[in-house]
């Protein structure tokens, strides 16, 4: 029953049966679920929920708050499949589910600037989440060191440019897809990219990472 | 003037480190879990899905009623055209 996350394959005619053979498996699943077949949407939990969960976690730096977004991701996406329309559009629905992940997560940083927490609590939220095992200390340890300034420059940088980073850089998805999520012109998304990188490696400079 | 653009995705640009941070996060145990209770919970219409559900309303009528209404309302037609001439 449980679905493997696809991998994005390298051969580009390859990726395109893959990512056409998935998106028909995807819309039969909503069909089956939109006909009353809850237990169809379960796959598309299993296959989406390590992306929506990482790309509010990157946007929120919080564990917690990551949870709760990409649940209610998918319950809001649940509860709207039979407004979803595919129309034969490549990553139609996780093109969506993002979109819903995306919004929400920039409603809960609205909400937390609303009620002005200091960003340190951010920074420290992200760094404690990058905490991993290294198989060898010295050597992986300025490793994680470096993956924590990044994860916590990149929460330091405007919502704007840490979105499509997010869905750029760190989740490398197309910037057709980035337009389907946060409904910009792809030359936007482009400078948005630009500048943002150039922003994150002047704030990991800044730390002291090189 | 975005001629800069053009090479955007060349491997110098591109911020390898952050695709490395994908495989840092790892989604909680149980989220498919949790979801698919809150999906499988029953729900309550929001105001505006309930104004809009359809609903079906039968009315059984013998031909003898059909019949005696359509003569009220032609007669009810007649009373009234001549009424406003």
């Amino acid at each position: 029953m449980a679905i493997a996350e696809i991998p994005r394959a390298f051969d580009p005619g390859l990726a395109q049966t893959d990512s056409g053979r998935r998106d028909e498996e995807e819309i039969r699943l909503i069909a089956r679920c939109v006909a009353g077949d809850v237990e169809a949407f379960r796959p598309l939990v299993q296959r989406y929920q390590r992306l929506a969960f990482s790309v509010a976690f990157r946007m929120l730096g919080s564990s917690a708050d990551a949870e709760d977004i990409a649940q209610q991701a998918f319950v809001d996406a649940f509860n709207a499949l039979d407004r979803f329309r595919g129309e034969g559009r490549t990553h139609a629905f996780s093109t969506w589910l993002l979109r819903i992940a995306v919004n929400r997560s920039k409603d809960v940083l609205k909400s937390r600037r609303r009620t002005e927490q200091p960003l340190n609590r951010e920074v420290h939220a992200g760094e404690a989440a990058f905490a991993y095992d290294p198989p060898t200390p010295e050597a992986n340890a300025s490793h994680g060191e470096r993956r924590a300034h990044l994860g916590a420059a990149l929460l330091k940088l405007p919502t704007k440019y840490r979105e499509v980073l997010i869905l750029r850089d760190a989740e490398d998805l197309s910037y057709e897809e980035i337009r389907g999520i946060l409904r910009l012109p792809i030359t936007t998304l482009k400078i948005r990219v630009v500048r943002g990188r150039a922003m994150l490696r002047e704030l990991v400079e800044r730390c002291g990472v090189t | 003037m975005w001629g800069h653009l053009v090479n955007v995705e060349s491997p110098n640009n591109r911020m390898s480190e952050l695709a490395r941070l994908r495989d840092d996060v790892a989604p909680p145990a149980d989220l498919v879990a949790r979801v698919m209770t809150r999906v499988s919970e029953p729900r309550f219409p929001s105001l505006w899905q309930w104004l809009n559900r359809p609903f079906l309303i039968e009315i059984r009528i013998s031909p003898i009623v059909i019949i005696g209404l359509a003569l009220a309302l032609g007669t009810a037609f007649v009373y009234v055209g001549a009424t406003i001439r």
